[in-house]
């Protein structure tokens, strides 16, 4: 489906009409930051374009003005750790990936949690697993902000000219692939193998989960190298080296390069983040939203599907100046009005949402396919998650690593993950 | 006391520049290596830690199997590199000595590769290499078709000769001019009393030529290996330092320990290992190239 003007056009309308309302949403009376400036550093998407549409109804009700920087997601980590080292105020705010935040907090992140009870902001509002990565140390030090639950697209035309039904199981992907392959010149299924911030993970740790290992045990060991463990890893390699079912140059694709696979109509199936579907609705996709189905992540037959959730906060600098009207953005930003006004905005494709009343909203959901029910369901089922702590990312890196290995045919599932084991037990037992 | 005036004088000149460079290169230099002897972690603190002398370079030689991986991937890099741009960059100054104004089009032509930016560089021909719409693939997969389902940066060898691809094409025009340098102050008379011998352009090349240049080359070589030494923008963002650590080089894997894993402390120390390495071959060349060119 393509954006009409007409649609253009009344998406600009709504957004008019509805500013009075986004304007008053959550702000104080009498305008009392009026003159301040409120730069906040952003990844660079289609979310934080569209909340920067609407930063004029902020400012025109506040006074304040407020200037989105966004960085790329492939320059946001080293961005995010030169501010941080050089203890600089020159962003008031920044959005942090899940993974980034433990090193920021307290280095560059400070405590709201008083701030936003002050405020009467409602924890409550956001599911667990998505305000999981705003919580240390007893405290609060963002909220969640750009969230994303896995979902697994596929080109329903084809499946329902080839009779074959939305995968539930990994096994059923792996039929679905095979069929595909063997009657279009598709290839089955786009998954991410390449190295970049622990992007060939992601699925993965579904796999992991599902098979019954985890990253780490209860006593934070090094658990994914265990029985269970190398086999969901064989299974998630088997994919792209037993089946064939991947693009060539899967061994290098980032997660950007899986999805642009099936937006140009080379792949049949990407596991992948919801917020995709943005992409499948700009005018130079070959595959548009008529042809997009999308369903839960498979998982093995008999276990619980499970979704390994993104979650990008809004943290406060605590080195910034202006530190009220930053807090002023934030508790405007994260209202449920904002969220859905871009939600339901037809001049808009972005799917988002990180607030259970916009999972569940009716609105939301006719638009969007039901997909935010999909998500809510998820939200509520899924149970693990990637653990919370500092040393996780260089875990990560090393993690990446050993499946780019196994996956290019470098090393075998064992050797490259006892080998990652024993250096991410090194990681952890320096702390 | 007009000396010491005229000394006085150039002192307060040079200060500017003195002071830039001290803040700029020496003060850097000085912290780094300071740093590389304390363990900072930035998941721990954002200021320097305790100080532990050599153990992160104990650790690289002895107990981080990546250090060896990464030193090995680098001098195969190097080497591939350094031989790759040489022959190029020979076979470029060749072809370009003739006089001719095509051949003087194409000289200033030549340079505009050097005027990209390596990170660029890096992205452009990671598109390039792309199996399902890169230009370089499907003209390779076009003249050998069996190379059609090859997937660039799978392979170890592979993906080091596409880095090398890339990093010749920014570099080969460079060190042309340099060694069309080289073959102008080949004597004249020289070649031509060769050739009246009956010495054929082969034989003229590998006897007279490539002898005279000697000197140019050892120079190309020396550079050639220092700047290949350094790559790190291509290696970002054309293969991310794999498949697996098969092009982490030196540099880029000294990046990815401070500013990814935010080990500091270590990285400095990886980072001085090349900087010794560097040291070493600049020392080299000003002790055993500068003085017989001179």
């Amino acid at each position: 489906m393509r954006i009409s003007r007409r649609e253009a056009l009344a998406g600009a309308a709504a957004l008019a009409t509805a500013a009075p309302q986004l304007a008053g949403a959550a702000v104080s009376p009498g305008k009392p930051f009026a003159g301040q400036t409120v730069k906040v550093m952003v990844v660079r998407s289609s979310q934080y374009a569209a909340q920067a549409k609407r930063l004029p109804a902020f400012e025109a009700a506040t006074g304040i003005k407020v200037e989105f920087v966004d960085v790329p997601f492939g320059s946001m980590r080293e961005k995010l750790a030169a501010e941080m080292v050089a203890g600089s105020p020159d962003f008031d705010l920044a959005t942090v990936m899940d993974v980034w935040i433990p090193p920021l907090i307290d280095n560059y992140f400070g405590p709201i949690g008083a701030d936003l009870k002050q405020r009467g902001v409602d924890l409550g509002r956001y599911p667990k697993a998505f305000l999981a990565t705003s919580l240390y140390k007893n405290d609060v030090y963002g909220l969640p902000s750009r969230c994303h639950i896995q979902l697994l697209f596929y080109r329903k035309d084809i499946f329902g000219e080839l009779g074959i039904s939305v995968p539930k199981t990994w096994e059923d992907v792996v039929s679905a692939g095979l069929k595909v392959q063997e009657k279009t010149k598709l290839s089955g299924i786009s998954i991410p193998y390449g190295r970049l911030a622990g992007q060939n993970l992601m699925v993965w740790y579904n796999f992991l989960w599902g098979a019954g290992s985890d990253v780490f045990d209860e006593n934070m060991k090094p658990m994914f190298n265990n029985a269970a463990g190398l086999k969901a890893t064989q299974d998630y390699v088997d994919i792209l080296l037993k089946y064939k079912l991947c693009p060539t140059g899967a061994t290098s694709f980032n997660e950007g390069d899986a999805t642009t696979s099936m937006v140009q109509g080379n792949s049949a199936m990407n596991p992948c983040w919801w917020h995709i579907y943005n992409r499948f609705a700009m005018k130079d996709s070959a595959v548009g939203l008529d042809k997009l189905g999308f369903a839960p992540l498979p998982t093995y037959a008999g276990s619980a599907p499970t979704t390994y959730t993104n979650t990008w906060i809004y943290g406060v600098n605590k080195n910034s100046k202006v530190r009220e009207a930053a807090l002023e953005f934030l508790t405007w930003v994260s209202e449920p009005e904002i969220e859905r006004s871009i939600l339901i905005d037809p001049a808009e494709n972005d799917v988002v949402a990180t607030q259970w009343s916009n999972l569940r909203d009716k609105e939301v959901n006719a638009r969007f396919r039901g997909m935010h029910n999909f998500a809510a369901d998820a939200l509520e089922s899924t149970k693990k998650s990637i653990p919370n702590i500092p040393e996780f990312l260089p875990a990560v890196d090393v993690m990446e690593v050993a499946m780019n290995n196994i996956a290019t045919g470098q090393a075998s599932v064992a050797d490259a993950m006892n080998g990652a084991a024993a250096q991410v037990a090194r990681i952890m037992k320096r702390g | 006391m007009a000396g010491i005036q005229d000394r006085r004088h150039v002192a307060v000149l040079l200060a500017p520049a003195m002071l830039v460079v001290g803040l700029t290169t020496l003060y850097p230099l000085g912290f780094s290596f300071w740093t590389s002897f304390h363990d900072w972690r930035l998941i721990k603190s954002l200021m320097p830690g305790a100080f532990i002398g050599w153990e992160n370079y104990i650790t690289a030689f002895t107990d981080d199997p990546v250090f060896w991986t990464v030193m090995r991937v680098t001098a195969r890099f190097v080497v591939v590199d350094v031989v790759a741009t040489i022959l190029a960059a020979l076979g470029l100054a060749l072809l370009l000595m003739r006089a001719g104004f095509t051949r003087s089009l194409l000289r200033t032509l030549i340079i505009l590769p050097f005027a990209v930016s390596p990170a660029l560089i890096g992205i452009s021909w990671r598109f390039m290499f792309n199996p399902e719409y890169g230009a370089i693939h499907h003209t390779i997969s076009t003249f050998l078709p069996f190379m059609a389902k090859t997937d660039w940066f799978a392979s170890p060898a592979l993906a080091t000769y596409a880095l090398v691809s890339a990093d010749l094409w920014h570099w080969a025009p460079y060190f042309a001019f340099m060694l069309m340098g080289g073959l102008a102050s080949v004597p004249a008379e020289t070649l031509e009393a060769a050739r009246i011998d009956g010495a054929s352009d082969v034989r003229v090349f590998f006897s007279i030529t490539l002898p005279q240049m000697a000197p140019v080359l050892t120079v190309a070589v020396i550079l050639k290996t220092v700047f290949a030494l350094k790559v790190f923008d291509s290696i970002v963002t054309m293969t991310g330092g794999g498949p697996g650590l098969e092009t982490s080089t030196l540099a880029f894997f000294a990046y990815n320990t401070g500013f990814r894993d935010y080990d500091m402390g270590y990285a400095a120390a990886i980072a001085y290992v090349l900087t010794i390495i560097l040291f070493a071959l600049s020392f080299f060349y000003m002790r055993f190239i500068m003085p017989s060119r001179t």
